[in-house]
Protein backbone atom coordinates (compact mmCIF):
# COMPACT_ATOMS: atom_id res chain seq x y z
CA UNK A 1 0.00 0.00 0.00
CA UNK A 2 2.37 2.62 0.88
CA UNK A 3 4.69 1.56 -2.14
CA UNK A 4 1.79 2.52 -4.45
CA UNK A 5 1.10 5.69 -2.31
CA UNK A 6 4.99 6.67 -3.11
CA UNK A 7 4.55 5.52 -6.79
CA UNK A 8 1.51 7.56 -6.91
CA UNK A 9 3.48 10.78 -5.67
CA UNK A 10 6.39 10.08 -7.69
CA UNK A 11 3.57 10.04 -11.07
CA UNK A 12 2.46 13.67 -9.26
CA UNK A 13 5.84 14.73 -9.38
CA UNK A 14 6.73 13.83 -12.90
CA UNK A 15 3.33 15.32 -14.15
CA UNK A 16 4.69 18.74 -12.30
CA UNK A 17 8.07 18.38 -13.96
CA UNK A 18 6.48 18.16 -17.31
CA UNK A 19 4.47 20.99 -16.43
CA UNK A 20 7.39 22.97 -15.25
CA UNK A 21 9.07 22.32 -18.65
CA UNK A 22 6.00 23.10 -21.00
CA UNK A 23 5.59 26.32 -19.37
CA UNK A 24 9.34 27.06 -19.65
CA UNK A 25 9.27 26.11 -23.33
CA UNK A 26 5.99 28.43 -23.55
CA UNK A 27 7.43 31.72 -21.47
CA UNK A 28 10.83 31.43 -23.19
CA UNK A 29 12.07 34.84 -24.35
CA UNK A 30 11.10 35.99 -27.78
CA UNK A 31 13.15 39.02 -27.92
CA UNK A 32 17.12 38.95 -27.16
CA UNK A 33 17.40 42.34 -26.14
CA UNK A 34 16.66 44.40 -22.75
CA UNK A 35 14.42 47.44 -22.46
CA UNK A 36 18.34 49.03 -21.69
CA UNK A 37 19.31 48.04 -25.50
CA UNK A 38 16.03 48.95 -27.24
CA UNK A 39 16.20 53.01 -25.64
CA UNK A 40 20.15 52.89 -26.45
CA UNK A 41 18.61 52.15 -30.22
CA UNK A 42 16.01 54.84 -29.67
CA UNK A 43 18.05 57.56 -28.77
CA UNK A 44 21.09 57.12 -30.96
CA UNK A 45 23.84 59.43 -30.31
CA UNK A 46 22.53 59.65 -26.42
CA UNK A 47 24.16 57.71 -23.54
CA UNK A 48 21.52 55.20 -20.98
CA UNK A 49 22.31 54.09 -18.27
CA UNK A 50 20.36 51.39 -15.89
CA UNK A 51 19.42 52.57 -12.50
CA UNK A 52 17.38 50.44 -9.98
CA UNK A 53 15.57 51.49 -7.54
CA UNK A 54 14.06 49.66 -4.40
CA UNK A 55 11.26 51.56 -2.62
CA UNK A 56 11.16 51.17 1.60
CA UNK A 57 7.93 49.92 3.30
CA UNK A 58 6.33 53.21 3.87
CA UNK A 59 7.05 54.55 0.21
CA UNK A 60 4.84 51.57 -1.16
CA UNK A 61 2.08 52.15 1.77
CA UNK A 62 1.78 55.76 -0.14
CA UNK A 63 1.70 54.17 -3.22
CA UNK A 64 -0.81 51.90 -2.38
CA UNK A 65 -3.20 54.46 0.03
CA UNK A 66 -3.67 56.91 -3.11
CA UNK A 67 -3.82 53.76 -6.27
CA UNK A 68 -5.18 51.03 -4.15
CA UNK A 69 -6.52 49.48 -7.16
CA UNK A 70 -3.41 49.55 -8.80
CA UNK A 71 -1.09 46.68 -8.37
CA UNK A 72 2.25 48.13 -7.21
CA UNK A 73 6.02 46.40 -6.51
CA UNK A 74 9.10 47.92 -4.76
CA UNK A 75 11.42 47.07 -7.53
CA UNK A 76 11.84 49.68 -10.25
CA UNK A 77 13.91 50.18 -12.97
CA UNK A 78 15.13 53.71 -14.37
CA UNK A 79 17.18 55.35 -17.14
CA UNK A 80 19.99 57.85 -17.08
CA UNK A 81 19.67 59.61 -20.64
CA UNK A 82 22.57 62.24 -21.56
CA UNK A 83 22.34 64.09 -24.47
CA UNK A 84 25.43 66.21 -25.36
CA UNK A 85 24.64 67.71 -21.84
CA UNK A 86 20.99 67.92 -21.40
CA UNK A 87 20.57 65.51 -18.26
CA UNK A 88 17.11 63.88 -18.11
CA UNK A 89 15.37 60.55 -16.51
CA UNK A 90 13.59 57.81 -18.31
CA UNK A 91 11.03 55.57 -16.66
CA UNK A 92 9.39 52.62 -18.73
CA UNK A 93 6.25 51.75 -16.91
CA UNK A 94 3.68 49.40 -17.77
CA UNK A 95 0.00 49.13 -16.63
CA UNK A 96 -3.07 46.60 -17.03
CA UNK A 97 -5.33 48.85 -18.94
CA UNK A 98 -8.59 46.20 -18.51
CA UNK A 99 -6.81 43.26 -19.28
CA UNK A 100 -3.77 43.60 -21.21
CA UNK A 101 -1.33 45.83 -20.87
CA UNK A 102 0.39 48.93 -22.13
CA UNK A 103 3.95 50.15 -21.68
CA UNK A 104 4.40 54.15 -21.44
CA UNK A 105 7.95 55.60 -21.66
CA UNK A 106 8.12 58.61 -19.81
CA UNK A 107 11.37 61.41 -20.08
CA UNK A 108 11.48 63.75 -16.75
CA UNK A 109 13.20 66.69 -16.57
CA UNK A 110 13.53 68.93 -13.25
CA UNK A 111 10.58 66.77 -11.66
CA UNK A 112 8.51 67.40 -14.90
CA UNK A 113 7.54 65.09 -17.52
CA UNK A 114 8.83 66.73 -20.95
CA UNK A 115 8.39 63.63 -22.94
CA UNK A 116 5.42 60.48 -23.16
CA UNK A 117 5.16 57.94 -25.99
CA UNK A 118 2.88 55.00 -25.92
CA UNK A 119 5.63 52.03 -26.43
CA UNK A 120 2.87 48.99 -26.69
CA UNK A 121 -0.49 49.04 -26.15
CA UNK A 122 -1.69 45.10 -26.06
CA UNK A 123 -5.32 46.65 -26.01
CA UNK A 124 -7.62 46.89 -29.05
CA UNK A 125 -6.18 50.11 -31.02
CA UNK A 126 -9.17 51.83 -31.23
CA UNK A 127 -8.58 52.57 -27.01
CA UNK A 128 -5.62 53.79 -27.35
CA UNK A 129 -5.05 57.85 -26.37
CA UNK A 130 -4.31 59.93 -28.96
CA UNK A 131 -0.23 61.95 -29.03
CA UNK A 132 -1.83 65.37 -28.43
CA UNK A 133 -3.81 64.53 -24.96
CA UNK A 134 -0.33 63.07 -23.86
CA UNK A 135 1.02 66.46 -24.62
CA UNK A 136 -1.19 67.93 -21.25
CA UNK A 137 1.03 66.52 -19.29
CA UNK A 138 3.81 68.43 -20.19
CA UNK A 139 2.73 71.60 -18.46
CA UNK A 140 2.12 69.82 -14.91
CA UNK A 141 4.45 71.39 -11.62
CA UNK A 142 3.40 68.65 -9.32
CA UNK A 143 1.40 65.24 -8.72
CA UNK A 144 -1.46 67.22 -7.19
CA UNK A 145 -1.93 68.85 -10.17
CA UNK A 146 -2.34 65.63 -12.34
CA UNK A 147 -5.69 65.29 -11.03
CA UNK A 148 -6.59 68.57 -13.02
CA UNK A 149 -6.01 66.65 -16.32
CA UNK A 150 -9.36 66.02 -18.24
CA UNK A 151 -9.58 61.69 -19.30
CA UNK A 152 -10.34 60.90 -22.51
CA UNK A 153 -14.51 59.55 -23.90
CA UNK A 154 -14.60 56.64 -25.41
CA UNK A 155 -10.74 55.55 -23.49
CA UNK A 156 -11.66 56.45 -19.98
CA UNK A 157 -9.59 53.13 -18.93
CA UNK A 158 -6.70 54.05 -21.34
CA UNK A 159 -6.58 57.52 -19.61
CA UNK A 160 -6.98 56.52 -16.22
CA UNK A 161 -3.83 54.22 -16.62
CA UNK A 162 -2.06 57.30 -18.37
CA UNK A 163 -2.46 59.15 -15.45
CA UNK A 164 -1.47 56.93 -12.71
CA UNK A 165 1.53 55.89 -14.56
CA UNK A 166 2.31 59.82 -15.10
CA UNK A 167 1.85 59.79 -11.46
CA UNK A 168 4.19 56.99 -10.72
CA UNK A 169 6.86 58.71 -12.94
CA UNK A 170 6.84 61.77 -11.06
CA UNK A 171 6.90 60.24 -7.46
CA UNK A 172 9.83 57.19 -8.37
CA UNK A 173 11.13 60.46 -9.59
CA UNK A 174 11.03 62.80 -6.15
CA UNK A 175 12.25 59.56 -4.53
CA UNK A 176 15.29 58.97 -6.34
CA UNK A 177 15.82 63.30 -6.17
CA UNK A 178 15.96 62.60 -2.15
CA UNK B 1 -35.02 11.61 -20.09
CA UNK B 2 -33.36 14.32 -21.92
CA UNK B 3 -32.89 14.34 -26.20
CA UNK B 4 -29.64 13.89 -27.38
CA UNK B 5 -30.67 16.04 -30.29
CA UNK B 6 -30.53 19.00 -27.52
CA UNK B 7 -27.71 17.50 -24.85
CA UNK B 8 -25.12 16.80 -27.28
CA UNK B 9 -24.44 20.35 -28.34
CA UNK B 10 -24.22 21.95 -24.52
CA UNK B 11 -22.13 19.39 -23.82
CA UNK B 12 -19.88 19.89 -27.18
CA UNK B 13 -19.99 23.68 -26.53
CA UNK B 14 -18.98 23.12 -22.24
CA UNK B 15 -16.02 21.14 -22.73
CA UNK B 16 -14.57 23.00 -25.47
CA UNK B 17 -15.47 26.30 -23.77
CA UNK B 18 -13.78 24.86 -19.98
CA UNK B 19 -10.56 22.99 -22.44
CA UNK B 20 -10.17 27.13 -23.64
CA UNK B 21 -10.80 28.14 -20.61
CA UNK B 22 -8.53 26.15 -18.69
CA UNK B 23 -5.78 26.84 -21.59
CA UNK B 24 -6.37 30.50 -21.38
CA UNK B 25 -6.23 30.37 -17.19
CA UNK B 26 -3.18 28.23 -17.28
CA UNK B 27 -1.11 30.73 -19.56
CA UNK B 28 -2.44 33.84 -18.85
CA UNK B 29 -1.37 33.24 -14.57
CA UNK B 30 1.44 31.31 -15.21
CA UNK B 31 3.48 31.93 -18.61
CA UNK B 32 4.63 35.78 -18.96
CA UNK B 33 7.19 35.76 -21.30
CA UNK B 34 10.24 39.27 -21.23
CA UNK B 35 8.37 41.19 -24.20
CA UNK B 36 10.77 44.26 -26.10
CA UNK B 37 9.40 47.03 -23.16
CA UNK B 38 9.33 43.97 -19.97
CA UNK B 39 7.09 41.40 -18.72
CA UNK B 40 4.13 40.68 -20.85
CA UNK B 41 1.20 38.10 -21.24
CA UNK B 42 2.31 35.07 -22.96
CA UNK B 43 1.36 36.03 -27.21
CA UNK B 44 -1.25 33.21 -26.59
CA UNK B 45 -3.50 35.11 -24.12
CA UNK B 46 -4.99 37.67 -26.67
CA UNK B 47 -6.39 34.72 -29.16
CA UNK B 48 -7.18 32.56 -26.73
CA UNK B 49 -9.49 35.49 -24.94
CA UNK B 50 -10.67 36.29 -28.45
CA UNK B 51 -11.60 32.36 -28.82
CA UNK B 52 -13.21 32.35 -25.16
CA UNK B 53 -15.05 35.48 -26.29
CA UNK B 54 -16.13 33.60 -29.34
CA UNK B 55 -17.38 30.08 -27.90
CA UNK B 56 -19.34 31.53 -24.44
CA UNK B 57 -21.96 33.00 -26.31
CA UNK B 58 -22.55 29.18 -27.95
CA UNK B 59 -22.42 27.60 -24.61
CA UNK B 60 -25.29 30.25 -23.08
CA UNK B 61 -27.11 29.86 -26.35
CA UNK B 62 -27.59 25.77 -25.73
CA UNK B 63 -27.56 25.95 -22.15
CA UNK B 64 -30.67 28.43 -22.85
CA UNK B 65 -32.28 25.35 -25.06
CA UNK B 66 -31.98 22.98 -22.27
CA UNK B 67 -33.60 25.11 -19.62
CA UNK B 68 -36.49 25.48 -21.91
CA UNK B 69 -36.57 21.85 -23.27
CA UNK B 70 -35.03 20.09 -19.85
CA UNK B 71 -35.45 22.43 -16.71
CA UNK B 72 -38.46 24.36 -17.28
CA UNK B 73 -40.44 21.27 -18.70
CA UNK B 74 -39.68 19.45 -15.57
CA UNK B 75 -40.56 22.30 -13.63
CA UNK B 76 -43.92 23.10 -15.12
CA UNK B 77 -44.62 19.68 -15.49
CA UNK B 78 -43.55 18.17 -12.13
CA UNK B 79 -42.41 15.22 -13.91
CA UNK B 80 -38.99 14.17 -12.04
CA UNK B 81 -37.57 16.03 -9.19
CA UNK B 82 -34.21 18.18 -10.02
CA UNK B 83 -31.15 16.76 -9.07
CA UNK B 84 -28.64 18.81 -6.65
CA UNK B 85 -26.01 19.14 -8.76
CA UNK B 86 -28.54 20.77 -11.48
CA UNK B 87 -30.00 23.40 -8.58
CA UNK B 88 -25.68 23.86 -8.20
CA UNK B 89 -25.28 24.12 -12.08
CA UNK B 90 -28.19 27.21 -12.74
CA UNK B 91 -26.97 29.09 -9.82
CA UNK B 92 -22.80 28.55 -10.60
CA UNK B 93 -23.94 29.06 -14.34
CA UNK B 94 -25.67 32.03 -13.59
CA UNK B 95 -22.77 33.94 -11.26
CA UNK B 96 -20.14 32.66 -13.90
CA UNK B 97 -22.09 34.22 -16.73
CA UNK B 98 -22.55 37.07 -14.70
CA UNK B 99 -19.11 37.94 -13.50
CA UNK B 100 -17.54 36.99 -17.30
CA UNK B 101 -19.73 40.04 -18.29
CA UNK B 102 -18.53 42.16 -15.20
CA UNK B 103 -14.94 41.33 -16.24
CA UNK B 104 -16.01 43.04 -20.24
CA UNK B 105 -17.97 46.09 -18.93
CA UNK B 106 -16.87 47.37 -15.18
CA UNK B 107 -14.88 50.38 -15.23
CA UNK B 108 -13.59 50.16 -11.39
CA UNK B 109 -9.85 48.12 -11.55
CA UNK B 110 -10.87 46.54 -7.77
CA UNK B 111 -14.66 45.57 -8.48
CA UNK B 112 -13.57 44.13 -11.69
CA UNK B 113 -10.69 42.24 -9.60
CA UNK B 114 -13.19 40.54 -7.22
CA UNK B 115 -15.11 39.89 -10.35
CA UNK B 116 -12.35 38.04 -12.24
CA UNK B 117 -12.24 36.07 -8.43
CA UNK B 118 -15.69 34.82 -8.40
CA UNK B 119 -15.23 34.03 -12.60
CA UNK B 120 -12.65 31.88 -11.39
CA UNK B 121 -14.56 30.02 -8.34
CA UNK B 122 -18.13 29.84 -10.20
CA UNK B 123 -15.92 27.98 -13.50
CA UNK B 124 -14.71 25.57 -11.30
CA UNK B 125 -17.39 24.83 -9.22
CA UNK B 126 -19.30 24.59 -13.22
CA UNK B 127 -16.67 22.22 -14.19
CA UNK B 128 -16.67 20.25 -10.91
CA UNK B 129 -21.16 20.08 -10.93
CA UNK B 130 -21.09 19.39 -14.61
CA UNK B 131 -18.87 16.55 -14.50
CA UNK B 132 -20.63 15.16 -11.73
CA UNK B 133 -24.71 15.65 -13.23
CA UNK B 134 -23.37 14.57 -16.71
CA UNK B 135 -21.88 11.05 -15.35
CA UNK B 136 -24.70 10.44 -12.81
CA UNK B 137 -27.18 11.33 -15.24
CA UNK B 138 -25.57 8.83 -17.63
CA UNK B 139 -25.55 5.73 -14.66
CA UNK B 140 -28.89 6.35 -14.36
CA UNK B 141 -29.63 5.76 -17.89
Amino acid sequence: MGILILKKILAIKYIRGGFILLSFYLSSSIYASTVHDNLAKKFPGCIVTESVLFLATEQVSKMNSVHKEKKTSAFYAYYEKKCLDKKTRLFVLSDEVRTLKQFVLFEVLDNRIIFIEVLKFLEPTEYKVQPYWLEKFYSLEDLSKLKTVDGVSGATLTSNSIKYLAWLSLYLNGIIKK
Amino acid sequence: MMNRRYSLPVHFSTYITILIGIVLFTVKNFCSIEGEWGIEDHYLVKPLTGLHLLTTPFLIFFVGSIFHFHIYLKLKHKTKELRPSGYLLIFSFVLMAFSGISIQILMSAEIRETAVTIHNVATFSWIIFYGVHHFNGRKTK
